[in-house]
Order: structure tokens, then C-alpha cells, then sequence
């Protein structure tokens, strides 16, 4: 972290007191300025005010909905939002992504995991996805539509471009089923992933070497994919 | 008077007319105490085939046919004789004899033939009855049966846990409320009822209008209508103890595995749990004493021993909601090899010095699963043989298809199970042999046979016939979306 920068801020929105306590000395201890907040209605008394970088949202909130909040967060501001979730939290963890959500975090997670997260909400901030983006061997020029893999073109059908367009500015974060059918046909498809699936296993084809054991283009089972920096 | 009457009293004349005539033709070649025997065998006749009357009919002109045409003086009546009153008298006496000996013989005959009709119906009741199962299906056969014996118009009622009585099946859906009421031993203008009682008791009661009983004739009033409700009144014995005998052993089971889950949570999660207090006391207390290198060393034991904790947790989680039935299961068609490649990147970290080696065909089939879970199956199966292979040094996953099935199977070249374990592997909390205490809670595998289970498909656990161990499930491919390029999006 620079230190000449403004400290980063962050509104931390955790009920268990524990395990608040935990993530808040941990942040401060590298760098961020960190509010805490412990439920829905405190979340709502502080966001104004904090005015975060980051939020840390944890899910299961004992006096509301967290979904509810996406709408009022992303009306009040434009923080990067990454959530805190449980095990067996899988649907309300995509639909937050959906609503809003940049990121998420499964709980129990370790430091690193944690920190390299929000590392990577904030370079996302910071610095707008470029119009060259590069991962290893593959080089994708969004302003050219060109895609090279080992120094090779690609070709990619116009579908396939967007897909890949959309996973690229997802930048190793995860982008749900939907978010990735809303950027690429421009509207909801209902449940139905089928022609998303097959679209993404000819781009796979395309891209990785391997497309059974990929090297970027990354499948989060049951949430979405996600295209993986190197 | 009915045609039959009409008939048998014809009958008798004739009788009579005949013996008269055969009679009259015999005169001439025997005498008059054998050509009575022509008109007794007359009588004998009418009286088997006619009844009584028309026998005492026949008698009187037996008599008087003998008197007038064969006893002199002949086409003349005399009473003079006496004894011909004598041979009157039998004449009425064998008539009368014959006639009420067959009448009884007939309903007696009748009798049987009714019984006989009324064991096969109970008997095809009864056997209705043991072949089927459920309370709803039972009391459908009875209603059936009641209806094609007795007529339609009757409706079964039967008591709930409450002892409360509820419509069952039948023709009158709201007469609950009378019905209630004659259960409590009310008289209900209307309606008859008769109750279903077996062996523990009133389980129901049958209502029908009482022009339904009255029409029901005394045999069947009486036993046959009875002895079906009671042997509908068994069935429903039957079925409701069978009932209790299955909750009774779920609630056994369930027990057991409560007992089980609690001793191994008890004992598992306790070392893991000793070990990071030791550790993390030492810390907290001795902080300033000890080397760089031993706080290095107990930090990372509470870490290590903590993921322990977790996994063990984990499973033990999975396995309880899979347990309450697959109703978290969202499948969704999807390439195989989507989640393949997250299990094998999720594996990988813990390979160590192993090969891992994919066998796939060039086009992998479309599968309707559940990612997350399947994702823990393929996951589960290969930390399975990364800590019990002892010796493995390859673990292969190799896919195929075979009609409508994909088989996916993982095998490593390491010691392979006992061949008395393939079953028992898959057990909840199984682990083989003691030395396995300290790798996890034994759930595993138990896990990846729900899950695939859920899946409908199976798993199975071989040994290899080139040496080390095979674990293999498969999952219906039927019915797979069409995986080519849709939408005319062409390169």
C-alpha cells in the first residue's frame, strides 16, 4: 500500500462481534481506515457518512435483508462491495452479486485470501480495465477486437467477443450467469445458462490448450466464471 | 298368481292327466294295487317339481282319477270302499312329504349357493386387500366391493389421530356432520349407519341412506355386509401398524446416527481442538519466552489443526442437509468439464509428488447436475485416494459413455481397498482400520453416494485387476439439450 496515498476507507457490516473485531484489526493493521457497522440499520446511519472505498458486507444480517440493502448502497454510493458468506449461502451470494455486488468471499477465509481481494476491488477503482488487457499468453486488445494466444490470433465470433469482453472487465473477479447474459445479449435469458454454457465451451476451446483443465477462463460452479490473471 | 304357480298347477294336472291315461292302457294287464302305483309315482313327480299345493292338488285327483276310471264300477264314483280313503291318505301323506323334503332340499341348495357367492366375494375382498397398500387404496377396493355386492349409495367414514371422524370415500361428501353425530350413538333420521370395528376398536363407520339397508336382503344384512367391514376394518390394522413399525424403525435409525454423529464430534473435533488450545495457550501465556522458531511452529499447529477442524465440520454439515433429502439440488444441463476442471485445480495444491492424469473423449457429454455439489464429489473421490492410496503415485480420471450413461471413473495404482470393504466404504463414518483416526470424520465417500444418488446414478468402489483402487459412479445422459452451435452464431 502507498502510504502517501489517502488511506483507503472501509465500512465493515458484520454482526459477530468476534469476528468483526478480528477483520477491523486486521485491516487497520494494513492501511485502511475502517468504520464498523453491525446491522442493516446501523449500515444505513453510517454509509452516508463514512463515505467508504470498500464495503465489507456479511450476508446473514439478523435484522434484514441484504439484498434489500444493494438497492440503497448502490443508490448511495459508489463503493466497491464485496460480500461475506457462508457455506451454504450460494443463492443469496449470486443474487447479491447480481444485485450489485463486485466480489465475494466465502467464510471461514484467511488473511491473504481477504486482502488480495480487496487489493484487486481497489486496482479496479483506481485503474479503469485498460483497453489491452494481458494474462500469461493471452492478449486480449478490446479496442482492436483482437485476441492472441501465444503470439496467435484467435478468431471469435461477435458473442464470443463480448463474452470474453465481459469476463476481462470482471479482472479475476467472478461474473455471474446473469450479469454475463445481460452484457452479451443485452437481456435476461431467464434461468436458462444453456446457450451461455455452450458459448463459453467454444471459447474455451479457443483459447485454453487444455479446455478440460483451463488455464484462464475459470468456472465458479454454481455462481458464474471468471477469467483469471496470472 | 305368478306364471310359476300357474305352471306347477298345470303341471300337477298333467301329471295326474298322464297317469290317468298310462293308467286307463295298463287296466287291462294288471291289477288294481299295482295301477295305483302309476298314480303315486305321478304324485311323487308333481310333489318334487311343483311344491305343495299343487302335490295336495295332485293327491286329491290321483284319488279320484283311480276311484272313477279303474275301481268298478268304472266312469262311477263309490265310496263304499273305505280303504280307498286309506290309499287317499298316503296318497296326501307321500305327496306332502316329497313336496316339503324338496322345497327344503331347494333352499337349502339356495343357501349354499348364496354362502358360496358370499365367501368368494370376502374372499376376493381379502385378497384385494393384501395386495394393496395405503389407507386410500384400501378403502377403495372396500368401497368397490360394497358397491358391486350391495349397490352404489353407501359412504365410508373414517376416525383421524384425534378420534375425530372424517369422510373417507363415498356418495355423501358433507354428511360428516350427522355422520359425527351417529358416531357418538345418536339416531339420525335418514340414515343408517353401521360401524367398522376391528381388533383395536371403532376405526370408521359406514353411512348410507336407510333405503340402502333396507334394500339389502337378510342374508346380506345380517353376515355378509358385516364381515366385509370387518375385514376392510383389518386391512386398515394392518396397514396403520405397518405404518407405525416403519416410524418406529426410522426413529431407530435416526437415533443410532444422532448416537454415532455425537461420539464422533465428541471425539474428532476434540483433538484438533486440544491441540489448538495447547498451542494457543502456550502463545498466549509464554509469548515472551519462547524462540522466534517455536512461536512459528505453534502458530502454524493452530492454523493447520484449525483447517481440520473446518473440513470435518464441513462434511459433517453436508452430510446432515443431504440427509434431509435432495431438496437443495438445483441441477442444470452443463459440460462435464466445467466442473472437472475446478475439482482438479481445487486438488491439485494437496497432489504433492502424484501425477494426476485426465483420460477424456473429445467431446465431453452434457450432464444435468448440480455443479457445487458434483464439484465435491469428484473433489471428495480424489482426496479419498490422495490420503488412503498409501503408495499411489498416479491418480487418473478417465470419462466415458456408454449407452445412456456416463461413467467417470477415478483410480490410482496405489495398495487398493480389501475386497470386504467396497460396500462398507461408503458407509456414514467408516473409516478402514484405526490408523485412519486422524484423517477426517469418515464422511467422504458417504457424501459423494448421496450426492450422486441424489443425481440418480450410483457409485461403486473395485479393485483394480492391475493392482490399486477404483471409484466409479455414473449419471444419465438421456435427454440432453442439443450441445451443437445454436442461434446461427457461426465464426
Amino acid at each position: 500500500m502507498n502510504p502517501l496515498a489517502n488511506p483507503v476507507r472501509a465500512l465493515l457490516v458484520e454482526d459477530d462481534l468476534s469476528l468483526r473485531q478480528f477483520l477491523a484489526t486486521t485491516l487497520a493493521a494494513n492501511g485502511y481506515e475502517v468504520t464498523e457497522a453491525d446491522s442493516c440499520a446501523a449500515l444505513r446511519d453510517k454509509l452516508g457518512a463514512a463515505e467508504p472505498d470498500l464495503l465489507l458486507l456479511d450476508i446473514g444480517l439478523p435484522d434484514g435483508d441484504s439484498l434489500a440493502l444493494m438497492d440503497f448502497i448502490r443508490d448511495s454510493s459508489d463503493c466497491s462491495i464485496l460480500i461475506l458468506s457462508a457455506r451454504d449461502q450460494d443463492r443469496q451470494k449470486v443474487e447479491a452479486l447480481d444485485a450489485g455486488a463486485d466480489d465475494y468471499l466465502s467464510k471461514p477465509f484467511s488473511t491473504d485470501e481477504l486482502l488480495a481481494r480487496l487489493r484487486a476491488l481497489m486496482r479496479r477503482r483506481t485503474a479503469p480495465v485498460a483497453s489491452l488487457w494481458c494474462s500469461g499468453e493471452l492478449e486480449v486488445d478490446i479496442k482492436r477486437r483482437r485476441v492472441e494466444v501465444a503470439g496467435e490470433e484467435v478468431h471469435l465470433t461477435p458473442i464470443e467477443f463480448r463474452l470474453l469482453v465481459a469476463l476481462v472487465k470482471g479482472d479475476g473477479s467472478v461474473v455471474t450467469h446473469a450479469r454475463l447474459m445481460e452484457q452479451v445479449w443485452g437481456r435476461h435469458l431467464s434461468e436458462n445458462t444453456h446457450y451461455l454454457r455452450i458459448d463459453m465451451r467454444q471459447l474455451r476451446s479457443k483459447i485454453e490448450r487444455n479446455p478440460a483443465q483451463p488455464r484462464y477462463l475459470r468456472t465458479v460452479p454454481g455462481v458464474g466464471y471468471a477469467l483469471l490473471r496470472e | 298368481m305368478t306364471t310359476t304357480r300357474r305352471l306347477s298347477y298345470a303341471l300337477s294336472l298333467a301329471m295326474i292327466g298322464g297317469a290317468s291315461l298310462l293308467a286307463w292302457l295298463l287296466r287291462a294287464h294288471f291289477e288294481l294295487p299295482n295301477i295305483i302305483m302309476v298314480y303315486l309315482a305321478a304324485v311323487v313327480v308333481v310333489a318334487y317339481y311343483a311344491g305343495r299345493g299343487p302335490s295336495i292338488l295332485a293327491a286329491f285327483l290321483a284319488v279320484m282319477s283311480f276311484s272313477f276310471f279303474d275301481v268298478p264300477p268304472v266312469f262311477g264314483l263309490s265310496t263304499s270302499e273305505g280303504q280307498y280313503v286309506l290309499t287317499l291318505v298316503i296318497m296326501l301323506a307321500v305327496g306332502l312329504l316329497i313336496s316339503s323334503l324338496s322345497a327344503s332340499l331347494r333352499t337349502q341348495a339356495a343357501q349354499a349357493l348364496g354362502r358360496e357367492r358370499q365367501t368368494a366375494l370376502l374372499y376376493a375382498l381379502t385378497r384385494e386387500f393384501s395386495a394393496r397398500r395405503g389407507r386410500e387404496e384400501l378403502v377403495t377396493v372396500l368401497m368397490e366391493q360394497l358397491n358391486s355386492a350391495f349397490g352404489p349409495g353407501a359412504t365410508v367414514f373414517l376416525a383421524d389421530r384425534q378420534r375425530r371422524l372424517v369422510f373417507a370415500l363415498g356418495a355423501e361428501a358433507d354428511a360428516e356432520a350427522q355422520a359425527a353425530r351417529a358416531w357418538q350413538g345418536e339416531r339420525v333420521s335418514g340414515i343408517e349407519t353401521m360401524d367398522i370395528t376391528g381388533v383395536t376398536g371403532r376405526l370408521g363407520m359406514l353411512l348410507a341412506p336407510t333405503a340402502w339397508f333396507g334394500a339389502l336382503d337378510d342374508e346380506g344384512r345380517r353376515r355378509l355386509l358385516p364381515a366385509m367391514l370387518y375385514a376392510g376394518a383389518l386391512a386398515l390394522e394392518r396397514e396403520l401398524s405397518s405404518e407405525e413399525v416403519q416410524v418406529e424403525r426410522m426413529k431407530v435409525e435416526s437415533e443410532r446416527l444422532r448416537n454415532s454423529l455425537l461420539s464422533t464430534v465428541s471425539h474428532d473435533l476434540r483433538t484438533p481442538l486440544s491441540t489448538i488450545l495447547g498451542a494457543s495457550s502456550s502463545l498466549v501465556a509464554d509469548e515472551m519466552a519462547l524462540a522466534d522458531a517455536d512461536r512459528r511452529a505453534l502458530t502454524r499447529l493452530v492454523y493447520d489443526e484449525a483447517q481440520r477442524m473446518r473440513k470435518m465440520i464441513d462434511n459433517i454439515l453436508d452430510m446432515a442437509r443431504l440427509e434431509a433429502g435432495p431438496v437443495g439440488i438445483r441441477t442444470e444441463w452443463q459440460p462435464l468439464e466445467e466442473v472437472l476442471g475446478e475439482a482438479v485445480r481445487d486438488v491439485t495444491p494437496r497432489l504433492g509428488a502424484r501425477e494426476l492424469v485426465l483420460a477424456l473423449p473429445d467431446e465431453l457429454p452434457w450432464v444435468n447436475i448440480d455443479p457445487v455439489l458434483m464439484e465435491r464429489v469428484l473433489v471428495n473421490l480424489l482426496d479419498n485416494a490422495i490420503k488412503h492410496a498409501s503408495g499411489a503415485r498416479t491418480l487418473r480420471i478417465t470419462v466415458e459413455v456408454q449407452e445412456d450413461r456416463l461413467w467417470v471413473h477415478v483410480d490410482d495404482d496405489g495398495c487398493g481397498l480389501p475386497q470386504a470393504d467396497t460396500e462398507r466404504v461408503f458407509e456414514k463414518f467408516y473409516r478402514a482400520g484405526a490408523a485412519d483416526a486422524g484423517l477426517g470424520v469418515g464422511l467422504g465417500l458417504a457424501i459423494c453416494r448421496s450426492i450422486v444418488r441424489a443425481h440418480q446414478g450410483d457409485i461403486r468402489a473395485e479393485r483394480r485387476a492391475a493392482g490399486g483402487g477404483r471409484f466409479r459412479f455414473w449419471l444419465a445422459v438421456v435427454g440432453a439439450p442439443e450441445s451443437g452451435l445454436v442461434g446461427g452464431d457461426k465464426a
